[in-house]
């Protein structure tokens, strides 16, 4: 019957039938689920607050080429469980690779280092998320809100940057070669607090296409020294933490794609 | 000898032909008969692509994928409609009286199909695919077989002449399957007056005659009226054991209104003289008249038209148009006063006034006082002016002596029940305020009475003379002297009398003890309810929804679910019709991986289960539509004998219905404008209307056939895509909660 009368017929009776309070069903019967997720940022703030006055740079060879960090990106990997209709809980695993600059070190006529490429870092991290679906939701599938607070550990990875310092009356090209940038073993903590809209999409019987923007704000720890304790890396551990927390704090919004698996 | 087989076969052909009939006093709906015809069953895209490959040139219109588009979607959904009927005896001779008119034409023969629509509209349409259509409410107003070929002369003319309706867009929500056959129907002026000058054409060949020609549009002008103006006397409902009085009746008559010279600029159909005074123009070129009213015999063509009319009271009820049906049922019951068919359905309409009554929605049921006209009016007038329990005590009397006329019926049984149950449920009604004696017995009580001798005597009478007075009298007599008022008849009361046989009838007297039982119960546990702190009552009302929402599900009747899917704005008629077919297919795995049975009798598989699942579907479709006119009034079947073999043969009385909407609009919020103070924002938020953006509704009810109500169902409304999986999602979270079984 193709007739619309129906969409009439539907409305009225739908008025006579109460809805659920019922045990959740989870997609298909199944209510456990891992999902593995793209993370892509889009630092906006740090575009848009600094287009003209600090242009960065990426290395290529020992020069340097202005560069623009357009998009950072990580992965996730998550469990969950749908507790009820509306609610499930999530732990999540996430590696995030960004890109840091020196940029707040930068002071034109009284700094020693002129221009850096972009350093990069890597944020190991741990989150338990709380996920709420709307009035008629099903969990795992359909649109959600998710909450989590996390913890982040930041390092920076070794590779090959260069920075270009006033070494007076010279310039001085400082590369992986001639110099140690960072303690590499060195870790930065931070806490990230996140609220992410998400819709689950199912593709098959057993699998979920996952699509959604999050927004982070991360809290990065400092850590506390003095600029020149460099322990002969030309970054000590505040300028470094105070770089990572720079970028972190920039790192506002990111979309986030993936699949999941329901079991 | 030869004689003797001659007349054997005559007696025994005219046998077989009197089987193949119906006993109007046994009538059973019309349903289709033969082979399902591949209008039916073939899918709507199939039909479209196929048209754009044959005939899109030949079309003369603008844009040949809309419009074909429009009118099949808008054709198939009247073929899908339930009221849609094939090979039956109407069809048939529908068929015969075309086919007498292209008799010289076999290639039209050919390409043209006749099927009768189950509808009161009086009309006739023809559709682009060579499909006409004739409605059971033209075939019941019409006086002769000429009249419907010029009727049908005039619909092969749109077809021949390649006529496009003027309005074909196909809209989709809330629109009834009238105004689908209106809209189907809507030519310019100019076509109109073509295709009256080809038909007037084609029925003169046909040797018809010209003076019944213009007669035809008198049937079209006044086809809003009942089929017949015969004066309801006032005694109608007067019995042995109950008396209606004639104040009760309207007091003044309702006149016809119409003028066949009404204004027509604004119509697309030439006013009713200009296409009259047309035809005659158009006979007068023709000389040599033929005298034939009917080719096939006044009495074949009166049998038809009963059939008509006996649809027409079915759709009625389904319509819940009860005052007209009533007014119908009047008029045949003069040719067939032991129609069970007919007591079966007055039966029906008393038990659905009254509870229309009780909801407060008879405007519903009867028309408004301005649009009273005829003689047909006088019902709609007369059960309008009733109040709750003068209706609910006359529908139960009427009932009540339908079954008595009937008594091995089960239908009028279930009726009884159900209209006894609608009695005590009436404001103010107290078994102890009914007489345990007739008017006429009361009235006599009331006559030997010493008060009213009283009164009689104050007014100087004789005992002897007051007995000569009419109970009206009595009234007046009551109303002189309002002090004796107590003691004087009073005829106001005449429904008191009515129930004088059931109010002593034990079996009727338990009924009601046990009604009042449960009434006390559901007060009982209101009280506690109402004693209850809030939490307690959240439990309790999530546990009583939880209750009242299981059904057992384990067996069910699946029916053509429907399916929207809008892009950009319009309908996505195709990806619906794919989508329809992926929604049946969902509730075939979930019945598979759930445990339950399903049958599932819809368009998909019409192929397979051939007519006989046609007329199945067309009984549940039937039913759909007359659950949603009742709006959360409870209704009686109409088909409540096919219902319950149909229930039997399936196994279950679970009729399972759904519709799915879906649209994608991301809707941006105003206060996105904000972000103008912080231009980088608006990334943030750009992409939050678009995740939203998917609207779907999935709606589920289970109907119970056997109680005609909706037992469960299920609504949702998510922002997500609409795709097979989804729905399975849903369905299976439906099966699985709503199942008592599970």
């Amino acid at each position: 019957m193709q007739s619309k009368l129906k969409i009439s017929l539907i409305s009225l009776f739908i008025i006579c039938v109460s809805n659920f309070h019922a045990q959740n069903s989870g997609y298909l019967g199944k209510k456990t689920f891992i999902s593995a997720d793209t993370r892509l940022f889009v630092p906006l703030l740090y575009n848009w607050t600094h287009v003209d006055e600090s242009q960065k740079y990426k290395a290529d060879g020992n020069s340097l080429n202005p560069a623009r960090n357009l998009l950072s990106y990580g992965f996730n990997v998550t469990l969950g469980r749908a507790v009820d209709r509306k609610l499930a809980f999530l732990i999540q695993a996430s590696v995030l690779n960004f890109k840091v600059s020196n940029e707040s070190f930068y002071t034109p006529n009284n700094g020693s280092v002129i221009r850096s490429s972009f350093f990069h870092c890597r944020s190991l991290g741990i989150m338990p998320i709380i996920e709420i679906t709307g009035t008629d939701g099903l969990s795992p599938i359909g649109l959600s809100h998710q909450i989590g607070l996390g913890f982040y550990q930041n390092k920076m990875v070794d590779k090959e940057y260069v920075v270009l310092a006033n070494e007076y009356p010279d310039v001085v090209t400082y590369s992986k070669d001639n110099i140690d940038f960072f303690d590499f073993n060195n870790s930065v903590k931070s806490y990230s607090f996140m609220y992410k809209l998400n819709l689950r999409i199912p593709i098959s019987r057993s699998l979920l296409y996952n699509f959604g923007i999050r927004y982070n704000l991360n809290f990065t720890a400092l850590a506390f020294g003095l600029s020149d304790d460099k322990k002969g890396f030309l970054y000590s551990a505040s300028e470094t933490s105070e770089m990572i927390r720079y970028a972190n704090r920039n790192n506002i919004i990111s979309l986030e794609t993936g699949l999941t698996l329901t079991f | 000898m030869f004689r003797i087989t001659f007349i054997s076969i005559l007696l025994l052909s005219h046998i077989a032909g009197s089987k193949a009939q119906q006993d109007f006093n046994n009538f059973k709906p019309l349903q289709s008969v033969g082979n399902i015809p591949s209008d039916f069953f073939v899918r709507t895209s199939s039909k479209i692509e196929e048209d754009m490959k044959n005939k899109k040139e030949n079309l003369n219109v603008r844009e040949p994928k809309i419009f074909l588009e429009g009118i099949h979607y808008g054709i198939d959904e009247i073929l899908q409609s339930g009221l849609v009927i094939y090979g039956d005896e109407i069809s048939e001779y529908v068929t015969k009286v075309a086919h007498k008119l292209l008799e010289k034409d076999s290639k039209l023969r050919k390409q043209l199909r006749f099927y009768t629509i189950k509808s009161n509209q009086t009309n006739a349409f023809s559709t682009d695919q060579g499909i006409v259509f004739v409605t059971t409410g033209l075939i019941s107003q019409i006086t002769s077989e000429a009249q419907l070929a010029f009727v049908l002369a005039h619909e092969i003319a749109h077809y021949v002449e390649k006529h496009v309706v003027e309005t074909f867009e196909y809209r989709t929500r809330n629109r009834g399957i009238n105004s689908q056959i209106q809209q189907l129907s809507v030519y310019s002026q100019e076509k109109e007056f073509e295709a009256d000058v080809e038909g007037v054409k084609m029925y003169y060949a046909a040797g018809y005659s010209d003076e019944i020609l213009t007669s035809t549009f008198d049937v079209l002008m006044y086809s809003y009226l009942p089929i017949d103006e015969i004066p309801l006397p006032r005694d109608y409902f007067n019995s042995d054991l109950s008396f209606v009085p004639e104040f009760c009746f309207p007091d003044k008559e309702f006149p016809i209104k119409v003028d066949e010279d009404y204004d027509d600029s604004r119509s697309s159909h030439p006013n009713i003289r200009k296409r009259k005074l047309k035809a005659i123009e158009t006979a007068e070129n023709y000389k040599d008249w033929g005298k034939i009213k009917s080719h096939f015999g006044e009495q074949t063509f009166f049998y038809i038209r009963n059939l008509a009319r006996f649809e027409r009271v079915r759709s009625d009820i389904i319509e819940f148009q009860f005052a007209d049906a009533l007014y119908t049922i009047y008029i045949l019951e003069q040719e067939f006063p032991n129609s069970l068919y007919l007591t079966r359905m007055k039966a029906q309409c008393w038990y659905g006034l009254s509870t229309m009554k009780h909801a407060n929605k008879i405007n519903q049921t009867v028309m408004a006082t301005k649009d009273l006209e005829g003689e047909g009016a006088v019902m709609h007038a007369f059960v309008k002016n009733l109040k709750e329990l003068e209706l609910a005590s006359l529908a139960t009397r009427i009932v009540e002596d339908s079954r008595s006329k009937f008594p091995d019926d089960l239908e009028l049984k279930a009726l009884s029940e159900r209209t006894n149950r609608a009695l005590f449920n009436s404001d103010r009604f107290e078994i102890d305020n009914f007489y345990t004696y007739n008017f006429q017995v009361g009235y006599e009580k009331f006559m030997a009475s010493d008060s009213l001798k009283e009164i009689s005597k104050s007014e100087g009478d004789t005992l002897v003379e007051e007995k000569k007075l009419s109970k009206y009298d009595k009234i007046k007599l009551k109303k002189r002297s309002p002090e004796s008022a107590p003691s004087a008849f009073d005829s106001t009361d005449y429904y008191y009398y009515m129930l004088s046989d059931l109010v002593k009838n034990e079996i009727f007297k338990t009924l009601y003890t046990n009604f009042k039982i449960e009434k006390d119960d559901e007060k009982a546990l209101e009280e506690a309810y109402n004693k209850m702190t809030r939490s307690e009552k959240l439990k309790f009302n999530k546990e009583k929804d939880r209750k009242a929402n299981l059904v057992d599900l384990s067996s069910f009747i699946l029916v053509d679910p429907a399916v929207i899917s809008y892009r950009k704005g319009k309908v996505d008629h195709v990806e619906s019709e794919k989508m329809e077919e992926r929604v049946v297919e969902g509730f075939e795995y979930v019945s598979e991986e759930l445990g339950l049975k399903i049958t599932t009798v819809g368009r998909g598989n019409l192929e397979d289960l051939g007519t006989e699942g046609f007329n199945q579907k067309s009984f549940f479709t039937s039913m759909l539509i007359q659950s949603s006119n009742a709006r959360g009034v409870d209704i009686f079947p109409v088909d409540y004998s096919m219902i319950n073999s149909l229930t039997k043969q399936f196994g279950t009385n679970k009729l399972v219905f759904s519709v799915v909407e879906h649209a994608y609009r991301p809707r941006f919020s105003p206060y996105a404008l904000y972000f103008i103070f912080f231009p980088p924002g608006v990334l943030g938020y750009l992409p939050v209307p678009f995740i939203k953006g998917n609207e779907t509704e999935i709606n589920l009810i289970v109907l119970d056939l056997e109680k005609a109500k909706v037992v469960t169902g299920a609504s949702y409304y998510i922002n997500e895509p609409l795709n097979q999986f989804t729905i399975e999602a849903r369905l299976y979270d439906i099966f699985l909660n709503k199942n008592s079984a599970q």
